[in-house]
């Protein structure tokens, strides 16, 4: 099963380059990601059913990484669907042939199968060999375009990240020339041994070993202050692949870093590795509250909100409590739905007003019945509003953090969220509000595009007064990881 | 202990390969740096050949042969084809003198020296070059991206981290599993075409190739 869910991206990317139709295209990435889906549910409920799934010694999926495969692929369907109306309308007004379209997707399926390996693998070699992987798949998507902006984002987007992921190579090495004399050649990177004999191994290149992982892998993750890259590639990647790239990489990235938390903390406690991983969380809420408050690019904003957020995952994982854990991984669903259908809502509206300027928005419930709305109801939610789902989660963890006894952090982040939250909604309502310009037509451009952007608004929606029950259940087992269990 | 008998060499190849970072640092051709670049993979290759001679671990071999192809072959033709397209004729351009940036490198590798000392005592089984060398070809690695100012320089800077951090491998723990060890190898010649590939695009779409056009995106 695990290897079906390997090879599906693959053997998608495969026949993208050999088909030049759109259409074709477009339908066989939209069947594909649809059994890529299903597949990966099936794992899904056999791992929280109770037992991981295992395959040799290369693979081992828990309770962790079955999560966040479920939102690689239900968001890389959404993606897929959104797509296919997005390049249509990029095509139709002359942005780019129609023969680049095969390599968008055949990038976007070597993306999304990086990522299926990162999650998967049971060797921290080979997860850090898919993280780099996801850079290289993403790069040229990032420069799609081939305009100037995207160009550069592109080139500062695969120097940063390969530098910064390099750190965390050498993290690994670290912690392999820590455990080979303990483990032997094999096991020395696997996590699940290392896990149980971590109290053997030397203390202080563990901890050296993570400093470097988290340096690392949080420059993917978006940390700051390693997040430069992370507004450009966001705003200059076509939509959905900016939607991609937010709802669904960081989380990955962060998953990685999750992993040697999880093995470092086994021998040192879990005080080192989480006050780091706490400290860069606070640090990257409070390097985005600036840029959200002066922000002039719709994508942008929606980036830095990114930086935001995974800097509030962080936070929780660094508190470490068992609600916190919860509330993180609540968290991580949630900002994964809404901040892709965000950036699907963005996608709409740069290409219906031709810009990305806040300014040149305007009168977004006038022009566009559908999307305009849905903006207004994707930026309160994303900005931690109540009655949605990711004040929810904020909440959630918020109030661990001050059953912890930690006030002062607590109120730090409570200060700055509730600041971002006014520079976000600011942000919002001058869009969504005011006199439309004469220049921009009134209605929608697609109807598929658009029942996406509702269908995927629904549990954001619905998570913030109700969590339903296998939700609920899964975000236990994934807690209980932390503990040690599980395995 | 066979291995006592190689010490010397191994050692001494080290240190040759670290040389060979300061042969970068000086060029002011970039012919002159994708040959300094091919010593290097040809040094690490020969290092990994008498790792191998002196351990009897097979996989160093494998090793070698990738290092030689990938690092000696590969990656410098591709930098070559991407300078004789875009930056021909032109010497490499650096903001600081070259003076001042070959005592940064000697600072660069004697903190390294200093620190990994402190941080893995002698006599801990490994080759004891192997991992301030290292460590020095990272930083100065990274100095060389922050210094130089064409893209063509940056991924020279980068491929010269990553052979610190082979050199660290092999260096310390005869290399990591084999597996990981291919898919690094895949990775940095897959990023290096990639970003050749983005090099050809920049120059295109620019006219030309210096990194201070690439500042329009702030805020």
């Amino acid at each position: 099963m695990p290897l079906i869910l390997l090879a599906l991206p693959l053997v998608i990317a495969l026949l993208s380059m050999m088909v030049s139709n759109r259409r074709l295209l477009g339908a066989i990435s939209i069947v594909g990601s649809a059994t890529t889906v299903l597949t990966a549910l099936l794992i899904a409920r056999q791992v929280f059913a109770g037992s991981s799934v295992v395959w040799g010694q290369f693979i081992v999926i828990d309770a962790l990484s079955a999560l966040i495969l479920c939102l690689v692929a239900i968001i890389g369907l959404m993606v897929a669907l959104y797509s296919v109306g997005y390049l249509a309308h990029d095509i139709r007004i002359g942005e780019f042939s129609e023969s680049r379209v095969k390599w968008y997707y055949f990038w976007m399926y070597i993306f999304v199968f990086t990522m299926f390996l990162a999650l998967v693998s049971a060797n921290l070699g080979i997860m850090w060999v898919a993280v780099e992987g996801t850079t290289l798949a993403t790069a040229l998507l990032v420069g799609f375009y081939n305009k100037k902006n995207s160009l550069e984002a592109a080139w500062k987007y695969i120097i940063i990240c390969t530098v910064g992921i390099i750190f965390a190579l050498f993290g690994t090495l670290l912690l392999h020339y820590a455990a080979v004399s303990v483990t032997g050649e094999s096991g020395s990177l696997d996590w699940q041994t290392l896990r149980q004999v971590a109290e053997r191994l030397d203390p202080m290149l563990l901890k050296l070993a993570f400093i470097f992982a988290l340096v690392g892998f949080g420059t993917k993750v978006g940390l700051a202050p390693m997040h430069t890259w992370l507004p450009d590639a966001h705003s200059q990647a076509p939509s959905p692949i900016s939607a991609m790239l937010s709802g669904v990489l960081l989380n990955c990235a962060f998953y990685s870093i999750v992993r040697f938390h999880l093995v470092v903390s086994e021998s040192l406690g879990p005080q080192f590795s989480s006050n780091l991983i706490l400290i860069f969380g606070v640090v990257s809420i409070a390097v985005a509250l600036p840029f959200i408050l002066i922000q002039h690019d719709i994508k942008r904003l929606l980036a830095y909100s990114s930086i935001e957020h995974m800097g509030i995952i962080a936070v929780a994982v660094g508190f470490g409590s068992k609600l916190a854990l919860y509330g993180a991984f609540l968290h991580m669903i949630n900002h994964a739905l809404t901040k892709s259908s965000l950036f699907f809502i963005a996608g709409n509206v740069s290409q219906h007003y031709h810009t990305k300027r806040i300014l040149r928005i305007k009168g977004l419930l006038k022009t566009m019945p559908v999307t305009g709305p849905a903006l207004m109801i994707g930026g309160l939610a994303i900005a931690g509003a109540p009655p949605f789902s990711i004040f929810t989660s904020e909440f959630i963890i918020l109030s661990s953090g001050f059953a912890q006894g930690r006030y002062a952090v607590t109120s730090l982040i409570l200060i700055l969220i509730t600041l971002i939250f006014t520079g976000f909604v600011y942000a919002i309502s001058k869009m969504a509000l005011g006199t439309p310009p004469t220049r921009v037509k009134v209605g929608e451009d697609g109807k598929f595009g658009n029942a996406l952007i509702l269908i995927s608004l629904v549990p954001v929606v619905v998570f913030g007064v109700y969590i339903p029950g296998f939700i609920e259940d899964i975000l236990q087992q994934v807690t209980t990881v932390f503990i040690g269990g599980n395995q | 202990m066979e291995m006592q008998n190689y010490q010397g060499l191994v050692n001494f190849l080290i240190e040759l390969v670290l040389a060979t970072v300061f042969l970068i640092i000086i060029a002011r051709r970039f012919n002159n740096v994708i040959m300094a670049v091919i010593i290097q993979g040809v040094l690490l290759g020969v290092l990994c050949i008498a790792l191998g001679w002196a351990t009897g671990n097979y996989e160093m071999y494998i090793a070698a042969l990738l290092t030689l192809v990938v690092k000696a072959g590969i990656i410098p033709f591709v930098l070559n084809k991407a300078v004789h397209k875009v930056a021909i004729n032109r010497a490499v351009e650096s903001f600081l003198s070259l003076k001042l940036m070959f005592l940064f490198a000697f600072c660069l590798v004697f903190t390294s020296y200093l620190a990994t000392g402190q941080v893995i005592g002698n006599g801990s089984g490994l080759i004891h070059e192997a991992l301030p060398a290292a460590i020095s070809m990272m930083l100065i690695g990274l100095f060389l991206m922050i210094n130089l100012k064409f893209p063509i320089m940056q991924i020279v800077g980068l491929v010269v981290i990553e052979n610190g951090i082979f050199l660290a491998g092999i260096g310390t723990t005869h290399g990591m599993p084999l597996v990981v060890e291919l898919g690094i190898f895949m990775d940095i010649l897959v990023g290096v075409l990639i970003m050749g590939v983005l090099v050809f695009q920049i120059n295109r779409s620019f006219d030309t190739i210096d990194t201070k056009n690439l500042r329009n995106l702030r805020g």
